[in-house]
């Protein structure tokens, strides 16, 4: 599966950047995300998510990297994970592009390879269930740091 | 005193034996089979359709209550048994050891001593995966860059097979020599039959006396007991297979899949009985499926009509695995009837077998060996014709039909067909349904800008596998038996090497003994099933059961009506030569008022038989078909398609079949309407696909469409009777031929709906969606 | 797994038991009170095989903890015989050959008792639709039609089941001959 999108936030461009490489902000803006299985390293951590499509839920431990980096424009996220009968391989590129202090531009792609019963059991739903998930978590992004830009602070 | 309407036996719509007990719920199927200390067995599956193993870890699975034994590919393969032959003298694997090849693979099984702790411990074995790319495409497999899905294979090679019939030379001249030439890519998806019972097992093995039992969805149990003969060393004769009732098959419990092999080695393994009852996901996403055929067909005619030659070159998808379970010189099944019921003067198949990262299989839906899509080809082809030379599609089909004089008709494929009367049976369809009447119904309606379409399909079916010069399974002959034994108050009991699925054979082969002993058919017994009584038979699949086992229950009947004779004579103290069998008794030939039933007969077996005659009476036939039988039909179909939604409604349906002599009517006629079903399915509902990724999608009911008595027309049946000439009772098997002669019908009314603006062919599934984008593309949809 | 006392009626028939909160009702009716006519034929509540009564409507047994049928009545296929008579349903799908394979045919057959039961005159429609939740993979549904439809007549009529052991008289379907 491929999405790719672009978002404005109302945050100076190391903000959004500071945000986005961070493992718990990402992790808290994850939907579904129950809890931190491990940090390994600054851009290294095993978030546990649960993911449901249709009727079947899956937890997974996801192993996820923040890698490519070059600060404050460009960065990869990578996820490989599995749950009881699926499996996930996702990686998103972020791009910032500051449009002026106190607002950034993020184009986004993702690509994600989707394995098993969550395919299975809701075939039909898995691609607006992705599309939704990724709504989400640039809407959660978009507010914490709308918020954080205001309260002059970024969680 | 026997009044013959007491005997109900050739012609008579008996009421099914069988319903006594499941119209109660009285039925026994595996799952209900219940032995003390049962375990049960539940599969891990892989979410990938293409992965090496890197581990497995059991431990957990283990600690959950209940779990008893953790089995992976490993242990088999410790074993030896984690590679199976599979019934096309391929091989499959029973669990892999390092690689999986297509998505629900089984890769470990559980056993625990509830259905709830195998399910929980499934959840707990943590099996780590290396992706690897799968192929899907079977075309892009053939690709000389294509990974090598099968280094077990000796030709490192994805194409598995390649088989001809027919003559390319003589073809290819035709071809040349030909006014019109037609050419149709045609795709057949892949379809899963899912009947309402999924398949499963319970081995047990009895520590005492070495014996292996196994309750089994198997539509071939002694196939299968020396299948496994041959897999596990345990001697034949220690191993019983029980086919209890089975809740259809339609060629879905054929094959033997890795869960049985598992719960027989988990059997042995706890020395208790094991198990395995598949839930209907893990059946559709890894059991024999059926289809997927990629068709590129070609018709050489000449301008005025006549058919010359049929040309088709066919990729098929087969899985990671050929499991088909075709006879072994044909691995493309039947598929070579495709001349169909035409005078062809030439024809040529040529069909390659290609691996893909899919599940195995190829002919489990009431198929007849590939047939569906032999004639879907052929009946297709036939109307494209039609089309580009501007004829109507009946008349094209009177103008080629092999006429009834023409009968034994050998065609250019090399099948010997036995009778027929196409022209009869189309003619009969089109004055029943009003075929003109019908025309000009379409044409008011076109003009009105209304959807109307009338589709023919004019099939032959080739069914009854089959003569042992050709046919055999793993080298198994594919003759089949019947064994009778009269008991002396009149009454008998019949054991047959075929196995029923739901078409009535308690009843059938009750009715094929009344009819050839005078017996009535309520003192009639048959058994079927059990390896351990039932004589050797391969099974019932392919329309077999009443061209062999049928034909066997037949001529065992008429040994004991031989030896009857012998005592009729003793009895009325004539020669034999006197004595003539009518009106169901032995009676004296101008004296027929002296006579003998079969129940004196019976009696006197064994309380008055001559001296040096053998007491008791019964007899033993295995029967070696002569030739395959020909069952034929002629199907109208009346469609109107919604230009709002593109949907597609069967107005009207009407068959008409020709099965030969019919046994009981009334089974015959549930027997099309379930086949007409099957037939609509496909053409408007069905399908198996995969995403980029090897997903499975129809991988549930939620996704996978079947028609309820919602989407099911009300069938019209009708029939002609043209016997088999070389069957001892003149019939042919009639299970699968609506299921052939059906989608081809409602696709070609569905064309000619469409014909008006060009349309010229649609692959099915004929989904609303599908058929609204061809409405849109030609400026017709609402 | 802790488990809970639960008390139901099957076919008349009052059972206590300790189950866990998970388990299924068709998995109690057929491997607990072994009432194995109710079949098991899908995951997803699609097939209707597992179709039963459950205060007099017809629930597929497969999406209803046995928890939830805490204190109410269940009948199942095992008890549509009375007293060696069969219900007229029954012997609507024996007489009008409205079964094959016989795995739907229980599930089939509950559906049909209820909605003779709440429309003792239906439709050929109101028929279909009644059992649209029940799927055949060997009649092609025409027959099961005919069978609902022999019942509504017999049971219109009055006339209890008559059939014991024997089946019916055979009569001849149309369009196939004698």
């Amino acid at each position: 599966m491929h999405f790719e999108g672009r978002e404005t936030v109302n945050a100076p461009i190391d903000a959004v950047w500071a945000f986005l490489t961070d493992a718990q902000s990402v992790m808290g803006c994850t939907p579904g995300f129950r809890e931190v299985e491990a940090i390994i390293g600054p851009d290294h951590f095993r978030p546990v998510v649960t993911a449901s499509v249709g009727l079947v839920k899956a937890t997974f431990t996801l192993d996820c990297h923040i890698v490519n980096k070059q600060p404050p424009h460009k960065a990869r996220i990578t996820g490989r994970g599995s749950a009881v009968g699926s499996a996930v391989d996702a990686q998103s590129d972020l791009e910032l592009i500051s449009e002026s202090p106190g607002k950034t531009t993020i184009i986004w792609t993702a690509d994600a390879t989707l394995s098993g019963a969550l395919t299975n059991m809701g075939a039909r739903l898995v691609d607006s269930a992705a599309e939704k998930t990724t709504n989400s978590f640039f809407a959660c992004v978009r507010e914490k740091l709308d918020a954080g830009a205001r309260a002059g602070v970024v969680r | 005193m026997t009044a013959p309407s007491d005997i109900q036996g050739m012609g008579h719509s008996v009421r099914r034996k069988e319903d006594a007990r499941f119209i109660r719920g009285k039925g026994n199927y595996v799952d209900d089979v219940k032995l003390p200390g049962m375990l049960y067995l539940d599969i891990v599956r892989s979410p990938y359709a293409h992965a090496r193993i890197t581990n497995i870890d059991i431990a957990p699975a283990l600690a959950v209550p209940g779990v008893l034994a953790v089995i992976t590919g490993k242990d088999l393969d410790a074993a030896g048994l984690a590679w199976m032959p599979t019934l096309m003298s391929d091989r499959q694997m029973v669990l892999p050891v390092d690689t999986v090849m297509y998505q629900s693979q089984e890769v470990a099984a559980v056993v625990a001593d509830s259905r709830y702790a195998a399910a929980d411990g499934v959840t707990e074995v943590g099996v780590s995966y290396d992706p690897l790319p799968p192929v899907l495409d079977p075309f892009k497999a053939l690709q000389p860059d294509a990974p090598v899905l099968r280094p077990d294979r000796e030709d490192k090679s994805n194409r598995i097979w390649h088989w001809e019939a027919g003559s390319r030379e003589s073809t290819d001249r035709a071809f040349r020599e030909a006014d019109v030439v037609v050419e149709q890519d045609i795709y057949i998806p892949r379809i899963h039959v899912a009947s309402i019972e999924t398949c499963g097992c319970v081995a047990s093995m009895d520590s005492v006396s070495g014996r292996l039992t196994v309750w089994m969805t198997t539509q071939a149990p002694h196939a299968i007991r020396t299948v496994f003969c041959l897999v596990s060393g345990i001697p034949e004769h220690k191993i019983r297979v029980i086919s209890p009732d089975i809740g259809g098959g339609f060629g879905g419990k054929v094959p033997v899949y890795p869960g049985y092999v598992i719960a027989v080695v988990a059997a042995l393994k706890t020395g208790r009985p094991v198990k395995w009852i598949e839930d209907r996901s893990e059946n559709l996403q890894a059991d024999s499926f059926a289809r997927d055929y990629h068709i590129h067909a070609e018709l050489a005619a000449n301008r005025d009509g006549k058919m010359k030659a049929l040309r088709t070159k066919v990729v098929a998808d087969h899985g990671a695995f050929d499991a088909a379970a075709n006879p072994s010189k044909f691995p493309a099944g039947l598929f070579s009837i495709a001349t169909g019921s035409y005078d062809l003067q030439a024809a040529h198949v040529e069909v390659d077998g290609v691996y893909t990262n899919k599940p195995p299989g190829g002919i489990a839906y009431r198929c007849s060996f590939r047939v569906t899509e032999a004639v879907h080809t052929i009946e297709r082809m036939v109307d494209v014709l039609a089309s580009e030379i501007g004829m109507d599609p009946a008349q094209l089909r009177f103008a080629n039909f092999i006429p009834p004089e023409a009968f034994p008709y050998k065609c250019a494929t090399g099948w010997e067909y036995d009778s027929g009367n196409y022209p009869g049976a189309l003619r009969k369809a089109m004055d029943k349904i009003g075929y003109a009447d019908l025309r000009r119904e379409q044409a008011e309606k076109r003009a009105r800008g209304e959807l109307m379409g009338i589709g023919i399909s004019t099939f032959t079916e080739i069914v009854g596998a089959g003569p042992s010069d050709t046919f055999d399974i793993l080298g198994i002959k594919m003759f089949d038996s019947a064994e009778i034994r009269v008991h002396p108050t009149g009454s008998a009991i019949v054991r047959i090497g075929v196995q029923t699925q739901g078409q009535g054979h308690e009843t059938t082969f009750a009715q094929i003994v009344a009819e050839e002993l005078g017996l009535p058919v309520d003192n009639i017994t048959v058994e079927h099933g059990d390896t351990d009584t039932a004589p050797y038979g391969l099974g019932t699949y392919a329309s077999r059961s009443t061209p062999t086992a049928g034909a066997a229950t037949a001529l065992a009947a008429r040994k004991i009506r031989d030896k009857g004779q012998a005592l009729a004579a003793h009895l009325l103290e004539v020669s034999e030569d006197d004595i003539e069998w009518a009106d169901y008794k032995f009676r004296v030939r101008g004296a027929p008022d002296k006579s003998k039933t079969m129940a004196d007969i019976a009696f006197a077996a064994y309380t008055n038989h001559p001296k040096g005659m053998e007491a008791g009476l019964e007899a033993v036939c295995y029967y070696d078909p002569p030739n395959l039988t020909f069952p034929f039909g002629a199907y109208i179909c009346v469609v109107d398609i919604d230009r709002g939604t593109g949907e597609v409604k069967i107005r009207r349906f009407l068959a008409v079949d020709d099965c030969g002599t019919i046994i009981n009517p009334m089974i015959v006629e549930g027997q099309i309407h379930g086949g007409l079903t099957m037939g609509m399915a496909p053409a408007l509902f069905e399908e198996i696909s995969y995403d980029e990724d090897g997903n499975i999608r129809g991988g549930s009911f939620m996704d996978y469409l079947m028609p309820t008595a919602m989407e099911t027309p009300v069938w019209e049946t009708d029939k002609t009777v043209t016997p088999s000439p070389h069957h001892p009772f003149g019939a042919k098997g009639v299970g699968e031929s609506a299921t052939v002669g059906a989608p081809p019908a409602i696709v070609n009314a569905v064309v000619d709906a469409l014909a008006h603006v060009g349309v010229r062919h649609l692959d099915i599934p004929m989904t609303p969606s599908k058929v609204y984008a061809v409405l849109e593309a030609h400026g017709l949809a609402e | 797994m802790s488990t809970y006392p639960i008390r139901v009626t099957v076919n008349g028939v009052e059972h206590r038991a300790e189950v866990e909160a998970r388990l299924l009702l068709v998995h109690f009716i057929r491997e607990d009170l072994g009432l194995t006519g109710t079949h098991i034929g899908c995951d997803t509540t699609h097939c209707g095989a597992c179709a039963i009564l459950l205060d007099g409507q017809p629930v597929k047994s497969c999406t209803i903890f046995t928890v939830q049928a805490d204190g109410k009545q269940i009948g199942t296929v095992e008890g549509l015989e009375q007293g060696g008579q069969l219900h007229p349903v029954q012997e609507g799908f024996w007489q009008e050959h409205g079964l094959q394979c016989g795995f739907c045919t229980p599930g089939m057959m509950m559906a049909s008792v209820a909605l003779l039961e709440r429309n003792p005159d239906p439709s050929e429609r109101d028929i279909r639709r009644a059992i649209s939740g029940n799927l055949c993979r060997c009649t092609g549904y025409v027959n099961i039609v005919k069978a609902v439809q022999y019942a509504a007549e017999k049971m219109q009529a009055g006339t209890p089941g008559g059939l014991g052991a024997s089946p019916p008289e055979n009569r001849v379907p149309a369009g196939q001959g004698g």
